[in-house]
């Protein structure tokens, strides 16, 4: 157990460094930066390297927003092989939906509850 | 930037080009990657640490304790956002708090608390994706496509 | 019809004199099941032989990319968790398949359910722990290995 929140904060913590790099020294903004790790989360999941990485790493992997591009083709995926080629398309949300859903249903409960600022 | 654009600019302007170049400051890389592995690596290992608790607690597998702990994590963020304690978090840390999930929860909850004030139709519920929206679209596009060539190599070539 | 009336009203009585006899018989029949459990907890104890259990822990220890196994058995099914070195957890999905795959070649006759999930495994530890200090019976045993295997097929 102690190996598994050492690795998760290695792990985590060094994806986080890969998106500083991205920003710093190829002098992306933010929202490109978080769109380029989804995608590459995506594509490793693609070839199948990312389930071994969440099962070294643990939240050190689920926890980045690359594990969200790795949700969604994990989830299309599975479907894909229950239902062929149109889940696809049904199944891409099954595995993601509660990153998603709780960042509504929270966003909406926080504008309700708090003030902006400035 | 472009040499040849470079080239086009009059001898004053390279010249406060270099100037320019010279009084920019510089960002401070090596700082800001061990603040962003540090603040990252807090981030993930709290993650797990609430995982255990739903696997401890909860009748949650390691593969199904991830869906609650990602929620949990949201909420947290939603709070921190609230109380205005993120975006001193994100200043110190940059990428370290934003490539968390918590990061895109803190993007859509300020995006959404800021815009209250046009009235929740057309100021919260069109303005909550504005940052968060180009991960969700390219990250299902990326997904589709993925998905679809692995499903048509494996079905073609398993046939 | 007097006649008819006492037979009805004798009849109502029966059969009410009966149904709180059947719940009174249930009552003592569970008292005899309570008792049954208690006085040959020895036998119920044989009867759950954890032999092949046993057998099926002894080969995992002696594999490399295996840290730690707890196994229990029931009638036909299997229980098997166990823990993979974390070095090892790049593999855990071909390690997985590996054992599943030894295990069954291993207990033909059983039905086998392995895993190497942390939750699993500590389900695993509290149900040998109850077993162990005789406390459940075979049915209650069977139901938890029932609900653990549920446990460990369910995805996302």
């Amino acid at each position: 157990m102690l190996a598994m929140f050492f690795w998760a904060f290695v792990v985590g913590g060094l994806i986080c460094v890969i998106g500083q790099i991205l920003m710093d020294v190829f002098k992306l903004t933010p929202a490109h930066t978080l769109t380029i790790l989804v995608v590459v989360g995506a594509i490793l999941d693609g070839f199948g390297l990312y389930e071994p990485l969440i099962d070294f790493a643990g939240a050190g992997a689920t926890i980045p927003i690359t594990s969200f591009g790795n949700a969604l083709v994990h989830g299309a995926m599975q479907e894909a092989e229950k239902h062929g080629i149109i889940g696809v398309l049904t199944g891409m949300f099954e595995v993601t939906s509660a990153g998603i859903s709780a960042a509504i249903v929270f966003g909406f409960i926080g504008a309700l509850l708090f003030r902006p600022k400035g | 930037m472009a040499n040849e654009k470079r080239k086009k600019l009059t001898p004053v302007q390279q010249e406060y080009h270099l100037f320019e170049k010279e009084r920019e400051t510089k960002r401070p890389i090596v700082r800001n990657c061990v603040c962003a592995f540090l603040v990252g690596g807090i981030i993930c290992t709290i993650g797990q640490a609430i995982s255990y608790f739903y696997m401890y607690f909860f009748d949650f597998t390691e593969q199904t304790a991830g869906n609650p702990t990602v929620a949990t994590m949201v909420f947290l963020s939603m709070i921190l956002t609230g109380l205005g304690v993120y975006d001193r978090i994100a200043q110190f840390a940059g990428a370290g708090s934003a490539v968390p999930v918590t990061g895109f929860g803190n993007a859509v909850i300020s995006a959404a608390i800021e815009h209250r004030t046009e009235g929740f139709v057309l100021g919260v519920g069109s303005n909550m994706f504005k940052l968060a929206g180009s991960v969700i679209l390219f990250g299902t596009f990326a997904a589709f496509v993925i998905a679809l060539v692995k499903t048509i190599a494996t079905q073609w070539g398993g046939l | 019809m007097k006649k008819w009336w006492l037979a009805a009203v004798v009849a109502m009585i029966a059969v009410g004199g009966c149904a709180k006899e059947e719940t009174e018989q249930k009552q003592s029949l569970q008292g005899a099941n309570l008792l049954r459990t208690q006085t040959s907890g020895t036998a119920k104890h044989a009867e759950l032989n954890q032999g092949p259990a046993e057998r099926a822990a002894s080969y995992l220890r002696g594999r490399d990319d295996v840290r730690d196994v707890v196994a229990v058995n029931s009638g036909d099914r299997l229980l098997i968790a166990y823990q993979i070195p974390h070095m090892k957890r790049w593999s855990r999905k071909q390690i997985e398949k590996d054992i599943d795959q030894k295990l069954r070649d291993l207990f033909p006759g059983y039905d086998v359910v392995s895993s190497s999930d942390l939750k699993i495994f500590w389900k695993t530890k509290e149900l040998k722990a109850n077993m162990d200090n005789r406390r459940w019976d075979e049915r209650k045993v069977n139901r938890e290995i029932r609900r653990i295997e549920k446990l460990s097929k369910e995805q996302t």
